[in-house]
């Protein structure tokens, strides 16, 4: 037999002995699926109040003093801006709003003051008050991110329209309205500057409507639910759960001796690593595979999002499965290793929108979700779920997953060769 | 056939094995015999590639284990000393990966498998999950799943550690039957009967040097006429030792104390059945007091106890 067939025989002999224990051990196998299915699910309903179906809507109350245009633009961006569907806006005298909170009936109350639309138009400092259900913690913050984001959007609005806010806030100083003739030459400047950056800017962020105003108007029909939002994650805690229970096996293989008697077989270790590889990607293909379907019949998702959607868990299943390898080969007893991919998968769920969606998460910690490495694997999958973006658009994504398996693959490899699995 | 030529292994400043020398032949037992931490692990990791020899060659069947390391690996069995088995898989898939490994598959393999499982006696449990096994059982499939790709040359390292006396004989059957076959069987013990019963050729290790080499015969010359005296009883270990070092007794000449504690003592001297009066008297004058004697004849075990000045089991 040539050296390259028995490669391949090994291979095949390596990949069908892990998978026969896994199926030897079916209890670990129910476990890295039910506990995601179980946490996933009570978080849901916690989250849902028990509808399991929309979003959960925030009840925001606004005290307007300001009666102003740009109070009133405020209100609707609230309502219907980065956080649409989530906050239910009512506006209310601000003493009605502060015993509203206090009493547990609303999530938050915004007073803005007096003068707020001249000072924002000026430039000027602006205080806007929001007093907040101590009883609650992530909806407050959900409304706080809100306000930070349109903070932002005012910033960048006067770096760009700043001349024209400035003549529109001083046309505003008199009992009259401002003329025509200033207004429709208002109007053309910023029509100017929105084509001439438009080339730059996504259309998406220039979109010009007329600020609604409807107060109080439910969440639009097609808002995704919490549960679909919390989906990809749950997905992601079973792919960590898996990838961490496969990595253990390197320690397992090392104390049973049968590493050390593969490196004394012709092969020695070439085709271990990719065995395991190959194994750890059918039992990612499987319980993920089957987490998947189960998710797309219940929120709805269309089938033919499924074959893209499983191909990008199983790369990111291997590519875990790999990084938590990484740490096993490098760690110093079974114990530690054990240790160490805990502590860092547990955090990793957290902030990566395993536990909740990094919508849900305070502002800074869902900008931290997103660089982790679950976090991005679970913002690329709900993104192309929500039919945010097609299948070519994970083409970069795809590459980037590719290139770091490589690299951890050539790590692991090296390491289990050069020294996790000969000891002295 | 291993050829091993002035073989050395350090790591840092450790010499494990040092100018090791030896040639196991086809059709034969090669013992290596040698207490713990002798070198023997040592030397046969370093044929079965484990490890990477400092100096020295190490030749299987020809082939160099470091420059032609699959021909030479191709051509090896290994049965290391721990159960390097699935125990959540069957007997009968921890012989088919392993017969995977060394390039068998279909019905070749599936045919292996069978014979195996017929040689080591566990055809009918062969589908039983290997946690389900006895000890002696296990140590049986540990052999099979090295010998499952029939190889000419086989490594045996302490194959029988913890095996009842029964599981232990029919282990030692099966490697003689390995070598009547025409396998080059290189077996590492610190079981001296065991070296004694299955042996064509030895090597004695101890602090990595081959301190001697040769047949079992020519091994027993070398012992002389020392016989192994032990005792039990109540001994004081510094009295003894006193004892039997002092010039002035002409009768305790020649006798070295091979090991001795408060509960037990072994005595190496010639002619030991004449000489028992005189070491029973003298024992009896350092306050000791002895319940039992067994008397041994020359044998590997005197001999290194000749050589080495201590027990082999120390």
């Amino acid at each position: 037999m040539s050296a390259r067939a028995s490669y391949w025989t090994a291979w095949r002999a390596g990949a069908l002995k892990d998978l026969r224990r896994r199926r030897a051990d079916p209890w670990a196998l129910v476990g890295w699926l039910a506990v995601p299915f179980l946490v996933g699910g009570l978080i849901t309903l916690i989250s849902s109040g028990g509808s399991g179906g929309a979003a959960p809507t925030i009840p925001l109350l606004i005290t307007n003093h300001d009666d102003s245009l740009v109070s009133e633009f405020l209100m609707g961006a609230l309502d219907r801006g980065p956080k649409a569907g989530m906050l239910e806006v009512t506006p209310v005298e601000e003493a009605e709003g502060r015993a509203r909170v206090t009493a547990g009936k609303a999530s938050a109350l915004l007073v803005i003051p007096e003068g707020f639309g001249d000072a924002v138009l000026r430039e000027e400092p602006a205080v806007l008050q929001l007093w907040t259900n101590p009883a609650e913690r992530i909806r407050p913050q959900i409304v706080e991110t809100g306000l930070d984001i349109l903070v932002e959007s005012h910033f960048y609005l006067h770096r760009i329209f700043g001349e024209e806010l400035q003549t529109l806030a001083a046309s505003l100083d008199g009992d009259d309205p401002p003329e025509s003739a200033l207004v429709a030459s208002l109007g053309g400047a910023v029509n100017d500057k929105i084509r001439a950056l438009s080339p730059y800017l996504s259309q998406d962020l220039i979109t010009v409507e007329a600020p609604p105003l409807a107060v109080g108007a439910a969440p639009p029909e097609d808002a995704p639910s919490f549960g679909l939002l919390l989906f990809p994650g749950i997905v992601m805690m079973s792919l960590l759960f898996t990838a961490q229970g496969l990595s253990e096996e390197f320690w397992r293989e090392r104390e049973l001796g049968t590493l050390r008697r593969l490196v004394s077989s012709p092969q020695g270790l070439r085709s271990f690593l990719e065995a395991k590889v190959t194994a750890g990607a059918v039992v990612f293909l499987v319980l993920n595979g089957l987490l998947l379907v189960v998710g797309f019949a219940y929120h709805g998702v269309p089938w033919r999002r499924l074959p893209v959607a499983m191909g990008w868990v199983l790369l990111a299943g291997v590519l875990f499965f790999l990084l938590l390898a990484m740490i096993q080969v490098h760690a110093p007893t079974r114990r530690a290793g054990g240790i160490i991919t805990q502590l860092l998968i547990f955090p990793l769920m957290m902030v990566g929108g395993s536990f909740f969606p990094l919508e849900a998460l305070p502002g800074f910690l869902a900008r931290i979700g997103a660089w982790t490495p679950n976090g991005f694997v679970v913002e690329k999958l709900k993104g192309y779920l929500l039919g945010d973006f097609g299948a070519t658009d994970l083409l970069i994504p795809v590459t980037v997953l590719g290139v770091a398996i490589l690299l951890l693959f050539f790590l692991v490899a090296r390491r289990t060769a050069r020294a996790f699995a000969v000891v002295a | 056939m291993i050829e091993i030529e002035d073989l050395t292994k350090e790591y840092g400043a450790l010499r494990a094995v040092d100018g090791v020398s030896f040639t196991a032949r086809p059709g034969s037992i090669f013992g290596l015999l040698g207490p713990n931490g002798a070198g023997k692990s040592t030397t046969i990791g370093c044929i079965s590639g484990l490890h990477t020899p400092t100096s020295g060659r190490v030749l299987i069947l020809g082939h160099d284990v470091v420059s032609e390391p699959v021909e030479a690996r191709r051509r090896l069995g290994v049965v290391p000393q721990e159960l390097a088995l699935y125990e959540d898989l069957s007997g009968r898939e921890n012989l088919h990966y392993w017969g995977g490994i060394y390039g068998l598959r279909g019905g070749v393999l599936k045919d292996r498998v069978r014979e195996v499982l017929r040689r080591i006696g566990l055809l009918d449990r062969g589908d039983d999950p290997v946690k389900e096994y006895s000890g002696g059982m296990k140590r049986r499939l540990n052999l099979g799943c090295g010998i499952v790709h029939q190889p000419e040359v086989l490594l045996l390292d302490e194959p029988t550690v913890g095996v009842d006396p029964q599981s232990r004989e029919r282990l030692l059957d099966m490697v003689r039957e390995l070598a009547a076959e025409g396998a080059c069987v290189l077996y590492t013990t610190h079981y001296m009967e065991e070296a004694e019963s299955l042996c064509e050729d030895l090597a004695i290790l101890d602090g990595g040097h081959v301190l001697a080499r040769g047949t079992l015969g020519e091994l027993r010359e070398m012992s002389g006429e020392l016989d192994l005296l032990r005792c039990t009883g109540h001994f004081a270990p510094e009295a003894v030792r006193a004892a039997f070092l002092d010039p002035t007794q002409a009768d305790l000449a020649r006798i070295e104390v091979a090991q001795v504690d408060e509960g037990s003592l072994t005595l190496a001297l010639p002619k030991a059945s004449r000489r028992l009066p005189a070491v029973l008297e003298a024992l009896t004058a350092t306050g000791a007091e002895v319940r039992e004697t067994t008397l041994t004849q020359p044998n590997l075990e005197s001999l290194f106890i000749k050589l080495t000045g201590k027990e082999l089991r120390q």
